[in-house]
């Protein structure tokens, strides 16, 4: 099986390193020819990358940035990279939607998704996932028996095809938070234990057996950092310079 | 006429389903293109959950607030996510999580109504579909 990458530090065009966002930058001002205006003549820097594609300009600016000394190892310059692409995808996709999806067309999709308790689930945990991902919490505050409607999300997992099944196999890793395969593995074995547990509860609680658990207890510090563990929970997630985005001293989110 | 763009698999269910739910419609076959690789995935739901997407990230925030706090996911927060945010969420999905949703819709037809909304999930992959193989990526 092959490894599952697991999430390292968060990165986005917010939370770039400052040698990575000026060399961005410089290589949007060059491709773009602002040299006069520079980046004042965008709002954003995100609305620089958006430009670049547009003119369809991105393969220009990756030059320029593998060319560029300022990133220290060549894992930064395809983090960048690979962001890049997927701003542009983004791009692409969100022009494509505006202009051949119908309101009609995307209330039939809504209306399908709010009906199906088991895409409501996917969709809520798909959205925690990527906060997981992105350094917002840490992994292991998703079990499969907190997660509404288990039972019939394990079932239509179970018999999803193959691409389903590895997407969805994908996120358990990540919200289990495991470091290497090993460690994947058995968060996805231990994730599998508390899905056995879960149909059997609500067996039990078919039968009139099963006796209610008591809430988990928050955590005694920010309540976005959970620090009582949980399945192979990773330390916290701090930012660029060190600091502990949820240390109760920035506040910040 | 509705459009279905499905892959092989995804066609097999379909036409198993009953004439009651079935309308006449025009079929594409979806070849899904190269999916995402996980590496690819993991930097959309960042790119997702970051502060370019402020609506998506609040509800992320109460999504992992409730689990934090042990409490059940509220089906209703599906209502939150503002329409413009949509396509954002359904590209943090992916080509690979988007198909689950043809997939289980394929499994729960309950009317001609439903699809329409086949049609129309199936329309947001192919448009992931072209954007993944985008020419404006290098």
């Amino acid at each position: 099986m092959s490894e599952i990458p697991q999430p390292q530090q968060a990165l986005s065009l917010d939370t770039l390193p400052e040698k990575s966002r000026a060399a961005l930058m410089k290589a949007v001002i060059d491709t773009l020819d602002l040299q006069e205006e520079g980046m004042g003549a965008l709002p954003t820097l995100r609305a620089g990358i958006r430009e670049v594609a547009a003119q369809q300009k991105l393969g220009e600016v990756v030059t320029i940035l593998e060319n560029d000394t300022a990133f220290e190892n060549r894992e930064d310059f395809e983090s960048l990279r690979d962001l890049l692409r997927q701003e542009v995808i983004l791009f692409d996709f969100e022009r494509q939607y505006a202009a051949e999806m119908t309101p009609e067309e995307e209330s039939s999709v809504m209306r399908f998704l709010k009906r199906n308790k088991v895409a409501i689930a996917v969709v809520l945990v798909a959205l925690a996932t990527g906060g997981i991902v992105a350094g917002l919490h840490s992994a292991g505050i998703i079990t499969l028996t907190r997660l509404p409607f288990t039972e019939p999300v394990q079932a239509f997992f179970a018999s999803a095809s193959d691409t389903v099944q590895e997407w969805w196999g994908s996120l358990q890793s990540w919200w289990a938070g495991g470091g290497d395969v090993a460690a994947t593995d058995a968060a996805k074995s231990e994730a599998g234990q508390l899905a056995e547990e879960a149909v059997s509860d609500a067996q039990r609680a078919y039968d009139g057996d099963i006796v209610s658990e008591a809430p988990l207890s928050p955590s005694p510090s920010d309540k976005f950092y959970d620090s009582s563990g949980g399945i192979n929970a990773d330390p916290p997630a701090k930012l660029d310079n060190g600091t502990d985005p949820f240390s109760l001293d920035d506040g910040s989110k | 006429m509705p459009t279905l763009y499905l892959t092989t698999q995804e066609l097999q269910s379909y036409e198993a389903l009953g004439d009651d739910v079935k309308v006449e419609c025009l079929i594409e076959e979806e070849s899904c293109g190269t999916l995402e690789t996980d590496e690819e995935l993991v930097v959309r739901l960042r790119l997702v959950a970051s502060d370019s997407h402020p609506e998506v990230r609040e509800i992320i925030f109460v999504i992992l607030e409730a689990l934090q706090q042990g409490n059940e996911l509220d089906p209703n927060l599906l209502d939150r996510i503002p329409h413009a945010s949509l396509p954002v969420v359904f590209f943090g999905m992916g080509v690979r999580g988007m198909s689950a949703f043809v997939e289980l819709i394929l499994t729960d037809m309950q009317g001609a109504e439903d699809i329409e909304s086949l049609a129309a999930l199936t329309k947001v992959r192919h448009l992931l579909v072209s954007a993944n193989a985008s020419p404006l990526v290098a």
